[in-house]
């Protein structure tokens, strides 16, 4: 079942197109990963599947892009009400200068949840799929910025799944930190896509190839191949795509 | 990155190559000396395989190198994973070469023996020349001649079957020299088993070329429990 479903989608920057007619239907419970060179719209792609590209001046967008059952484009959507179904972690970690409690609670204290107990359920939760739970128990109320990268990380991601969106969008999560770290981050995703669709940005072919169901591969802002991550990596079907993951160019 | 990879396989794919001469003149020494009936020549093929094992040890070292630092993927990957397989292939082609010099060492001083020769000579040649464009299919990327390769192992097959009917023939009317038969046999099908190896080596060209897996065709769309 697609979960997000993307219909000739163009993408301006002012005067400069950087998505051109791109077509994706992205599957529920998939980590798709997109890959291709610096500038090839591939994080535009995924900015706009949460309208993250509105905080960006002068940007138009034409095209359909319905993601959870929603006309994303429709001017009259509510975009909190479309974040909360679509959860974002970025490439740094971007912890806020609050309790590492206070951080996994902001946002279902956004959505109307003021009731201690239940709050302490979704920060024990949240924290506990991540991993995080032993590593922080006893210092729920110390500041998030005392974290290792890592760890900081890895709160940005229970931080977007307490709300508990459907989709989890991740740009590079994982460019900032040590091989351990990564690891870690790359096993949790394996395990979050058991209840959520992962869309994930990465530069690192070996990232890309270790937990992605699905691989898109954008060039020049086009979806030059959109494939099993397992055709891609090893008989691509386009020779852009084959000389881009061989490392002939890009 | 691309560049370091690009030379490492090229120099992989030269000792390659040099894997494939050393199999295929293991090959035709066994060959000459049962042609000759030269058992001084089949002892050096014998002792000579060594060197064919070390040179498999060494380009075993080489891929798993490739692998591990440059960590290649579609077409480098598929290079690669073919590049083993036929390694171990050309490794086993100079074992059958061993084989059939132990049994010439066994039956060079048997007279009967000429009468059979030419059969054996027929399906080494033919043996020899699978094995030779099989590599080369691989190394200029000929999927059409892969294809030639496998076809000619039914070919040895049948040349095989013929091999086999003389020697129960001349079991039945030799009961004494059982020792020559069966080593006569032992030689076919290691001759056999080379035209085998020919068409493993062809099929892993034709994954390298179009990322396609032609082996036990027969049995597509079966999972094994």
């Amino acid at each position: 079942m697609e979960k997000i479903n993307v219909k000739n989608m163009d993408f301006y920057y002012g005067d400069n197109q950087v998505l051109c007619d791109v077509s994706l239907g992205i599957e529920q419970n998939l980590v798709t990963a997109l890959i291709g060179p610096s500038g090839c719209g591939k994080s535009t792609f995924l900015r706009s599947l949460n309208r993250m590209n509105d905080l960006i001046p002068h940007t138009r967008v034409e095209g359909d892009v319905v993601v959870n059952g929603m006309d994303v484009n429709d001017s009259d959507l509510d975009v909190v009400d479309l974040r909360s179904s679509v959860g974002m972690v970025f490439q740094k970690s971007n912890p806020f200068p609050k309790s590492i409690f206070e951080n996994i609670c902001y946002g279902p204290k956004i959505n109307g949840i003021k009731d201690k107990w239940e709050l302490k359920k979704i920060a024990e939760r949240t924290l506990k799929q991540v991993g995080l739970w032993d590593e922080v128990k006893d210092r729920l109320h110390d500041s998030a910025l005392i974290l290792s990268g890592g760890q900081q990380q890895r709160l940005c991601i229970a931080r977007a799944i307490a709300i508990q969106p459907d989709i989890l969008l991740m740009d590079e999560p994982a460019s900032a930190l040590d091989p351990i770290a990564t690891t870690r981050i790359e096993e949790l995703i394996l395990e979050l896509k058991k209840d959520y669709t992962i869309v994930i940005v990465t530069h690192n072919m070996q990232q890309a190839a270790r937990i992605s169901d699905k691989t898109a591969f954008f060039y020049m802002g086009e979806l030059i191949e959109y494939n099993d991550t397992q055709k891609i990596f090893t008989n691509p079907e386009n020779k852009r795509t084959e000389d881009y993951v061989t490392g002939r160019f890009g | 990155m691309q560049i370091h990879l690009d030379h490492e396989l090229e120099l992989l794919k030269k000792e390659l190559g040099i894997m494939c001469n050393m199999s295929v003149e293991s090959l035709t020494l066994a060959v000459r000396s049962l042609k000759n009936k030269d058992h001084i020549l089949a002892k050096r093929v014998i002792n000579e395989d060594r060197d064919i094992d070390l040179m498999e040890n060494k380009i075993d070292g080489m891929l798993l190198a490739i692998l591990a630092l440059q960590q290649p993927f579609a077409i480098d990957l598929r290079f690669i994973a073919a590049a083993m397989k036929i390694n171990n292939d050309l490794e086993r082609v100079a074992d059958k070469a061993v084989s059939i010099a132990k049994s010439v060492e066994h039956i060079s001083n048997y007279t009967e023996i000429d009468k059979y020769i030419n059969g054996l000579i027929e399906m080494a040649d033919f043996s020899l020349d699978m094995i030779r464009k099989a590599f080369d299919c691989f190394i200029s990327k000929d999927a059409d001649m892969a294809f030639e390769v496998i076809e000619d192992d039914r070919s040895l097959n049948k040349m095989n079957v013929k091999i086999y009917d003389k020697v129960v023939e001349f079991l039945s009317t030799n009961k004494v020299n059982a020792d020559l038969g069966l080593n006569l046999y032992r030689i076919a099908t290691s001759l056999e088993r080379i035209g085998d190896l020919a068409k493993n080596i062809s099929e892993e060209a034709v994954y390298y070329i179009r990322g396609e897996i032609i082996k036990h065709k027969d049995l597509k769309g079966k999972v094994s429990s």
